[in-house]
């Protein structure tokens, strides 16, 4: 997210660790402390490992920020929650994480699978 | 490869807990692999607003490596247009003289530390490929005898240095003074894992997930197996990340132990913050020590 411009990134399992660096480094660059950017980059990964696991072995992630905010999407191409209640312990815990989340059918946003976004706010937007 | 196995132990850190003050010693035994850690070492400094130097192999040029590079994170060629990212080499970092010696060379980093400080960058940061040791014809000696006595360069703590070794090129017995003989050593990769253990205790180090989930449960279960006084530890600080699937796989191994009655679990706060997250899974045996090491 260098200079304000969105990170975008398509991956697989072997890409997480580097996933979780590059959205360690532009959590940083938005503004976000140290713990902040761990909490975020754990969220992130739970939602990047449920679209390996359920959504296909692959997804993409969109990272943003906007306004006082960090915003990031991950997709996948599976079966998505088709209406279900989303499961999973990984999901639990990235909406204990962060400010706001949602889950989306992917019909919705014209992909095949799940859409989850989530928002962490930044220390000054936070702080007022 | 010679099989030089690569063992962890107490300082044993994954690149990304390096900061100025640190000397380390890195290794590879792939060409792509190589890249892996100089670009984590690398983009760190650049968001710490440290200035980075950047010798590799001196058979790729400097844009070959910046591209490479680029391809970890974005903003390698904006730092390298305003200076804060430089490519170099162990030839040109010590000419005008034609031979390495470790006083000129410990000279010029001092110069070059001194340099990055008036520029306005917190300190510097180097990562040197060795294979600069067969380019200018130096005896291994020669470069063991600068590694061990280089300490003077790091008590500044506005200085840090990664000196990355092929295990294809270097020899074992080599390779094993030179891990032990550097005050810190590195993860061979950025998301291994790998863990040391005394008895009753386990010390983990890296990323603990999906891909690495089986060390990790691997690791723990060996710290309950016989544990003196039937108290364990679980040393968690030098790890860099910790999934929702190994901090509850964490809780159940130390919930299913029949020979530990106190199981210490020592963390960071945002892992502790984790644990705390899944406290139903905790049992009474579990003690949380959380530790402010950075580490």
């Amino acid at each position: 997210m260098t200079g304000g411009a969105p990170l975008r990134m398509r991956f697989t399992g072997a890409d997480l660790p580097r996933l979780r660096l590059r959205v360690g480094a532009a959590a940083a660059a938005a503004g976000l402390d140290e713990n902040r950017c761990e909490e975020l980059v754990l969220a992130v990964y739970e939602l990047a490992s449920n679209a390996i696991l359920h959504g296909g072995g692959r997804g993409r992630l969109l990272l943003s920020r906007v306004g006082g905010s960090v915003r990031c999407q991950v997709s996948d191409d599976g079966p998505g929650f088709v209406g279900t209640a989303p499961p999973g312990r990984g999901l639990w815990l990235a909406r204990q994480l962060t400010d706001g989340i949602e889950v989306d059918d992917g019909a919705d946003h014209g992909v095949a699978g799940a859409v989850v976004t989530l928002m962490v706010h930044c220390r000054s937007n936070a702080a007022t | 490869m010679r099989g030089y196995l690569v063992r962890a132990d107490a300082h044993t850190i994954a690149v990304e807990r390096m900061r100025l003050g640190d000397h380390a010693f890195a290794h590879y035994a792939d060409d792509d692999v190589r890249w892996e850690v100089p670009a984590v070492f690398v983009f760190r400094g650049l968001s710490r607003r440290e200035k980075v130097l950047v010798m590799m192999d001196p058979g790729c040029s400097a844009d070959d490596a910046c591209e490479r590079l680029a391809g970890f994170g974005g903003g390698a060629e904006e730092a390298r247009d305003r200076g804060q990212l430089v490519f170099s080499s162990m030839r040109e970092l010590i000419s005008p003289e034609k031979s390495f010696t470790a006083r000129r060379q410990l000279a010029r980093l001092r110069q070059e530390t001194e340099l990055a400080r008036h520029e306005g960058f917190a300190g510097l940061r180097t990562v040197i490929d060795m294979a600069w040791v067969d380019d200018l014809g130096m005896d291994v000696e020669g470069v063991m005898h600068r590694e061990k006595n280089a300490d003077s360069l790091f008590e500044t703590r506005q200085y840090a240095e990664i000196c990355a070794y092929d295990r294809r090129w270097f020899d074992p017995a080599v390779l094993e003074e030179m891990r032990v003989s550097h005050p810190v050593a590195l993860l061979e990769r950025p998301g291994d894992l790998q863990a040391h253990h005394a008895p009753g205790e386990v010390y983990l180090i890296g990323d603990a997930d999906m891909a690495t989930g089986d060390i990790f449960r691997a690791a723990v279960r060996v710290a309950f197996e016989a544990p003196p006084d039937r108290q364990a530890l679980v040393d968690l600080t030098r790890l860099c990340f910790l999934s929702a699937g190994c901090a509850g796989d964490l809780l159940r191994l130390i919930g299913q132990t029949g020979a530990c009655d106190k199981v210490v679990v020592r963390c960071r706060p945002p892992q502790a913050k984790i644990l705390r997250r899944l406290r139903v899974m905790w049992t009474g045996g579990l003690v949380l020590e959380e530790t402010g090491d950075s580490r």
